[in-house]
C-alpha cells in the first residue's frame, strides 16, 4: 500500500460524474443517431448508462436532460441580452460591450470566453461569418464540399477539429508579420465560441484556417457543421456572429454545440 | 461486459492507483464504473468520428449484439482509412491520463 494523502471519494465521484456527462454529451451531440439507435438497445444499459441510473430514466435522454437544462430558455435569454448589448450592424465592440457579453456567456453557460486572451485579439469580435468548405485531414482525403488545398495549418488530422472549425482573419492582424512565429502557434486550433445573436445558438470550435479575404465583406468562416448548427447554412450562407476565445487551458470543454451550463451540470446528484 | 477493443485499453494503472487509497468496496465499484463508462463513451465517439456515416448503423447493430466480437475491429480497419487501432490506443491513453489527473486532484 502506498503512503499517499487520503482521497476525497466524494470529490472524485463528482469530478468523474462531470467527465462522464461531458463525454456522453459530446457523443450524443456529435452522433445524435446513437441515442435513437440505443434507445431500444442493450448497449444503452452498458455504454451509456451511468452507475446508479435506472434504464427508464436514461431512456429519455438526451432530450429530457436538455429540456431539464432549458436550452431554449438559455437561447432566448441570450438573444434578449445580446439585443441590448450589440450594435445594429456588425462592427468592433467596445471593451464594455465585450466585457458584458463575456459575463453573459458565463452566467448562462458557465463558459469563460473573452474577446482578448493572453494579450491576443482579433480585429473584430462581432462580424459576419460565411460558409467554408471541409478541410483535408490527410493526404488523399476527399469528401463532398472539400476545399481544394490544405488549411492554413496543414492537414487537420483530428477529425473533430475539422468538423468544428472556424477561419479567422489572422492575416489582417496588425502584428501578424512581425510576430508571425508566435501568433501562428497561438492561433493554431485556438478554441473559440461562435454565437448567433439572432437565434441564441452557440457552438465551440477551433481556429483551423485563415480567412476569409477582406473583399468578401465577411470576417469569419465556419465549417459546414458549424454553419448548419447556427442555422446559417441557408440563403446567402452568412450572418452576424460574436466570436470569442474560450479560456480552457485544461482542454475540458468539448467541441460542438453547447446547450447547457458547464458549471451547473444538471445530472449531478 | 467485454468489448472488442479491450486489449487496446489498459486501465490497470488507474485501478492500481485507486487501490492505493483503500476505498470502501461500494465506492470503489461506483468510481470504477464511472471510469469504464466514460472511457467507452469516449472511444465510441472516436470510432464514430472516423467511421463513414453510412457504416454507423451496421456497426452499431453488430456492436449491440456481440460487443466482444473481434470482427468488429476488423470491420473498422476495413472501413476507416486512418489507423483506428492506434487511434483507439492513443485516445484511451489520453483519457487514462486525464482520469489519473482527476484522482490526483481529489486528494485531501
Amino acid at each position: 500500500m502506498k503512503h499517499l494523502p487520503a482521497l476525497d471519494p466524494e470529490k472524485l465521484r463528482s469530478k468523474l460524474k462531470l467527465k462522464h456527462l461531458t463525454t456522453r454529451t459530446t457523443l450524443l451531440a456529435h452522433h445524435p443517431h446513437v441515442a435513437k439507435f440505443l434507445a431500444s438497445s442493450a448497449l444503452a444499459g452498458t455504454l451509456l448508462l451511468a452507475p446508479g441510473q435506472s434504464a427508464p430514466s436514461f431512456a429519455a435522454l438526451p432530450a429530457a436532460a436538455l429540456a431539464q437544462a432549458g436550452p431554449i430558455d438559455l437561447r432566448q435569454s441570450l438573444v434578449e441580452k445580446l439585443k441590448s448589448l450589440l450594435p445594429e450592424s456588425v462592427q468592433p465592440l467596445s471593451p464594455q460591450q465585450e466585457s458584458e457579453i463575456s459575463n453573459t456567456l458565463h452566467d448562462l453557460y458557465g463558459l469563460h470566453a473573452t474577446a482578448e486572451l493572453e494579450g491576443n485579439r482579433l480585429n473584430t469580435s462581432y462580424g459576419l461569418i460565411g460558409a467554408e468548405q471541409h478541410l483535408m485531414r490527410f493526404p488523399g482525403d476527399y469528401v463532398e464540399n472539400m476545399a481544394p488545398g490544405r488549411g492554413a495549418w496543414g492537414y487537420v488530422e483530428d477529425f473533430e477539429k475539422e468538423k468544428y472549425y472556424v477561419a479567422v482573419q489572422t492575416l489582417y492582424l496588425p502584428d501578424w508579420t512581425t510576430r508571425l512565429a508566435y501568433l501562428r502557434d497561438w492561433y493554431k486550433y485556438r478554441k473559440v465560441v461562435v454565437v448567433n445573436p439572432v437565434n441564441g445558438k452557440l457552438i465551440v470550435a477551433v481556429v483551423a484556417d485563415s480567412g476569409p479575404a477582406a473583399w468578401t465583406g465577411k470576417h469569419f468562416g465556419g465549417s459546414p457543421e458549424v454553419m448548419a448548427y447556427l442555422n446559417l447554412n441557408v440563403g446567402k450562407q452568412k450572418g452576424p456572429v460574436v466570436l470569442f476565445f474560450v479560456d480552457d487551458p485544461a482542454d475540458q470543454i468539448p467541441l460542438g454545440p453547447l446547450e447547457y451550463n458547464l458549471e451547473k451540470p444538471f445530472l449531478l446528484s | 461486459m467485454t468489448y472488442f477493443y479491450d486489449h487496446l485499453v489498459i486501465l490497470d494503472e488507474i485501478i492500481s492507483e485507486l487501490d492505493a487509497y483503500d476505498l470502501p468496496a461500494d465506492e470503489r465499484a461506483e468510481i470504477l464504473g464511472l471510469i469504464h463508462h466514460t472511457t467507452h463513451q469516449h472511444l465510441l465517439n472516436v470510432i464514430l468520428n472516423h467511421l463513414p456515416r453510412e457504416h454507423h448503423e451496421p456497426f452499431l447493430t453488430k456492436f449491440q449484439k456481440t460487443p466482444h466480437d473481434p470482427e468488429l475491429l476488423a470491420f473498422l480497419k476495413r472501413e476507416i482509412k486512418a489507423d483506428i487501432e492506434s487511434e483507439i490506443k492513443i485516445q484511451a491513453a489520453r483519457i487514462k491520463k486525464e482520469i489519473l489527473a482527476e484522482i490526483t486532484k481529489s486528494r485531501k
